[in-house]
């Protein structure tokens, strides 16, 4: 079957439509305020503090996950025979 | 200020178009390429979120999302590679040998 | 001490084949002669504990030897070794080691030699099993192992179409026999949970003696078949006699035994001569107390045996195949077996003890024939008798241990003494409890059927004997004597074939008359046979002398003929037995039985029936079936072209789908 360029078109204006109508038509709990204050607005710290304390687990095995992907991409591009 | 679901919508659209660009490419680059725009739309909701919540717990999220689709995307271009060397294109429409 | 020793080791006795069995199988083909000495070792074993037990036993025979263990429900697996059980095992054992050492040179040049000894091995932990078994489902499950058994070495040279045909055959004809023996063990198991009230804890419904004890409430219950009032205990004592019916080979389904002879010689002398086949018998024996309650059941037993006996002999006389004589030999001995018990309707437990005897007997003298014949076979390369002749010369053991084997058979011996072969006493016993029948109901015919048979059996036999043995070769062959491993358990066998009859003649019957009057079952004979409406008589040992010296007569009657026949010549034979003869074309076509069973019944009637369904179903239901298999092949092959393998379509077809989805959730919770 050839690619159909309007169908996708259509299907992709179609969802966009659903998630903006769901978007829009959602009333979300968020604060009232952001921050005016720029120095307030670094989270940097924040983030790393999270890392390495809530998440150091996931961080941990996300390392294992990108040394493997890496190990199978170099063996996949590398191919067979050619050093 | 802007409210929360500007940032939806820019999101939404951007995977739109992603998705548009997984539909209708026959090229893998560009299939890859389309692929982290919706990664990263979804990242950018990931973001948004945080900061409308006042947590960040989404920006950590993302961080290790992009590590992801690092991943994903070096393994897609590699397996891209294999492909290459084995028909001389990375067509994905010719590559339909395991149908019926 | 020793004797409660040995009695736990009592589950070894099948036990140690069956392991034999698995190793033999597995690795087998490693081992030096297909690793026939693990089953040789393990048989040996059992034997030595079988014997063991039954020379305790026979110290103290109501002491048996019993032990059971909770299966599920009210059914139970155990072991019991009364006498009855004690003389099989020790027989069973005994012929099935002296048949495996035959088999290691019989089959030394087999490719699959490792894959018969598993197969002999298993046969013979099963056939152990169903002997020692002291509940009737055990038993069951033991009878179709051992037959399952049997087909497998049938058809053991499967290569062969006659041999897969064969196993084929005789696995469908015994099957007719164990459908019915099943049957009546439903019927039995239903009865007896309506009489015990349901379901009890630590009471083996199925075991010997529970059975035994309901035996006056079944025969009280009556149930209405086409017309006939006939008691439930009839009615269950019938099916089990088909089940032996169709196990030993009598009549109506006899016709596999003579087709199982396409197996090697070895299988014929252990299963379809010594053992599996006298299973039928045992089943008999060890239920003897319900076939005696029981009116009419012992009748039809005692007729059908007798009838089987002369019907087999009357084929036996004319086949030329060396082995198909001893196969119809077989039937008719079993057909002895089933008559001598079946007049326990007049002569009571005695014809336990007789029927028994002859089968011991019978067991070591036709195995023997068997192998005899297997030594011959595997000397010169043919059965067919007509191309033997003058192998007395070259095979003197092997022609010396067959013509002792043929005396045993035809049952040469002295009245009145203990001189004499095995066969002799047995057989002589049957005839005389014939008589003695007879003359208590003034119903002659199985007496009639005895003594004919009797006859016959010396004819046929001895025109084998005459037709291998002597004279001149009629065609070219190469014998020589078989290797010592063979000739060891011909002699062996020809001596117990000898003097095993003479020497336990009184002690046997004796001791196997203790088998229902012991401390696992006790059972007074005489007030079931009144259930049964069954007169016993004494046998006060009053026959008038021509009776004792009939069927000797008989025997050497028998043999002048056969002399005469095929020894001298004399007789041309040439109009007789030729095909123009309607008696010799009738017996040798075998009562044309493969025209009724097979193409008539068979084919004809079965297939024909099933054939006229199968057409009409292909109207009205292939149609539908085929009309729904042409609608999905139709469907399938345009919905097919959907699956076009590109990656992108389906994708698109999936955010159709979700957003399509969510589209509609949003609906129905919009309108809900």
């Amino acid at each position: 079957m050839k690619i159909n360029r309007p169908l996708a078109f259509l299907v992709a204006l179609l969802f966009t439509a659903v998630i903006v109508v769901g978007a829009f038509g959602t009333s979300w709990n968020t604060v009232s305020e952001l921050p005016e204050n720029p120095t307030d607005q670094s989270n940097i710290e924040g983030i790393g503090m999270l890392l390495f304390t809530h998440y150091v687990a996931p961080f941990e095995v996300l390392s294992i996950v990108l040394l493997a992907s890496l190990i199978g991409a170099i063996y996949m591009a590398k191919g067979e025979g050619n050093q | 200020m802007i409210p929360l679901t500007f940032y939806l919508g820019l999101a939404a659209l951007l995977f739109s178009i992603g998705l548009y660009g997984v539909m209708t490419n026959k090229n893998g680059i560009r299939m890859i390429m389309c692929i982290e725009l919706m990664l990263n739309s979804a990242n950018l909701n990931l973001v948004a979120f945080s900061s409308y919540t006042d947590t960040l717990n989404g920006q950590v999220f993302a961080i290790f999302s992009i590590a992801l689709a690092a991943a994903e995307a070096a393994v897609g271009f590699a397996i891209f590679m294999a492909i290459y060397r084995m028909h001389d294109k990375i067509n994905l429409d010719e590559l339909n040998i395991l149908r019926w | 001490m020793v004797k409660t020793a040995l009695e736990d080791f009592a589950f070894l006795i099948p036990l140690l084949p069956a392991l034999a069995f698995v190793i033999t199988f597995f690795f087998g083909r490693k081992m030096p002669s297909g690793g026939a000495i693990v089953p040789i070792l393990a048989i040996a074993a059992s034997f030595v504990i079988s014997l063991m037990i039954t020379l305790g036993l026979l110290e103290n025979p109501g002491e048996v030897v019993s032990q059971s263990y909770s299966w599920f429900a009210v059914l139970n697996i155990g072991i019991l070794i009364d006498p009855l059980a004690a003389v099989m095992l020790s027989m069973v054992s005994f012929v099935s080691l002296l048949i495996h050492i035959y088999a290691v040179s019989y089959m030394s040049h087999d490719p699959g030699k490792a894959r018969y000894f598993a197969e002999t091995a298993l046969f013979t932990a099963a056939m152990l099993s169903l002997v020692l078994s002291d509940n009737i489902l055990q038993l069951f499950v033991s009878w179709e192992l051992v037959g399952l058994c049997s087909y497998l070495l049938i058809g053991f040279w499967f290569e062969k179409p006659s041999a897969a045909a064969a196993a084929k055959k005789a696995f469908l004809t015994t099957r007719i026999g164990d459908v019915m023996f099943l049957t009546g063990i439903i019927v039995l198991t239903s009865d007896l949970l309506k009489l015990a009230g349901g379901f009890q804890d630590g009471v083996y419904l199925l075991r010997f003696d529970e059975i035994f004890s309901y035996i006056p409430q079944l025969a009280a219950l009556q149930a209405n078949i086409l017309g006939f009032e006939v008691s439930h205990l009839t009615l269950i004592t019938l099916l089990f006699f088909g089940g032996a019916v169709g196990k030993s080979g009598q009549f109506p389904l006899h016709v596999w035994l003579p087709d199982a002879m396409e197996g090697p010689t070895t299988v014929s002398a252990l299963i379809h001569a010594a053992t599996m086949v006298t299973a039928g018998v045992y089943l008999v024996a060890r239920t003897f107390p319900m076939f005696i309650a029981a009116p009419d059941s012992l009748l039809v037993v005692a007729y059908l045996g007798g009838f089987t006996a002369l019907f087999a002999g009357t084929m036996g006389i004319v086949m030329n195949d060396l082995k198909r004589v001893l196969a119809f030999s077989t039937i008719s001995q079993l057909g002895y077996m089933m008559l001598g018990l079946g007049l326990g309707s007049a002569i009571g437990l005695e014809a336990v003890g007789i029927s028994i005897f002859h089968l011991i007997n019978h067991a070591f003298f036709k195995a023997l024939l068997f192998l005899c014949a297997g030594s011959v076979i595997h000397a010169v390369g043919t059965q067919d008798m007509r191309e033997l002749g003058g192998v007395g010369k070259v095979m003197p053991i092997t022609a010396a241990t067959m013509t002792i084997a043929a005396l045993a058979l035809a049952g040469f011996g002295i009245p009145g003494t203990s001189i004499g072969t095995s066969g002799f006493f047995s057989k002589d016993a049957i005839i005389e409890a014939a008589y003695l029948f007879g003359e208590h109901s003034n119903n002659w015919i199985p007496y009639v059927f005895s003594i004919a048979a009797a006859l016959l059996t010396s004819i046929y036999i001895f025109r084998l004997i005459f037709m291998t043995f002597t004279g001149k070769p009629r065609s070219d062959y190469h014998g020589h004597e078989s290797p010592a491993i063979m000739t060891i358990p011909l002699s062996i066998l020809a001596l117990f074939a000898l003097v095993f009859g003479g020497l336990t003649k009184t002690g046997f019957m004796s001791f196997l008359e203790e088998t229902f009057a012991n401390s696992f079952v006790n059972i007074d004979i005489g007030s079931l046979a009144v259930i049964g409406q069954n007169e016993l008589v004494e046998a006060a040992g009053h026959e008038p002398v021509f009776v004792l010296w009939l069927p000797l007569i008989v025997a050497v009657v028998g043999l002048a003929v056969a002399f005469v026949i095929y020894y001298l010549r004399i007789v041309e034979l040439g109009p007789i037995a030729s095909m123009k003869n309607p008696i010799y074309r009738l017996l040798y076509k075998r009562y044309y039985q493969h025209e009724i069973y097979t193409e008539f019944f068979s084919l004809g009637i079965v297939y024909g029936v099933i054939a006229f369904f199968s057409q009409v179903l292909d109207v009205i239901v292939d149609s539908i079936v085929e009309g729904i298999g042409i609608l999905t092949v139709g469907a399938s092959e345009e919905l097919r072209k959907i699956q076009t393998g590109v990656v992108q379509s389906y994708a698109t077809a999936v955010i159709l789908g979700v957003s399509l989805l969510i589209i509609l959730v949003k609906l129905i919770m919009e309108v809900l």
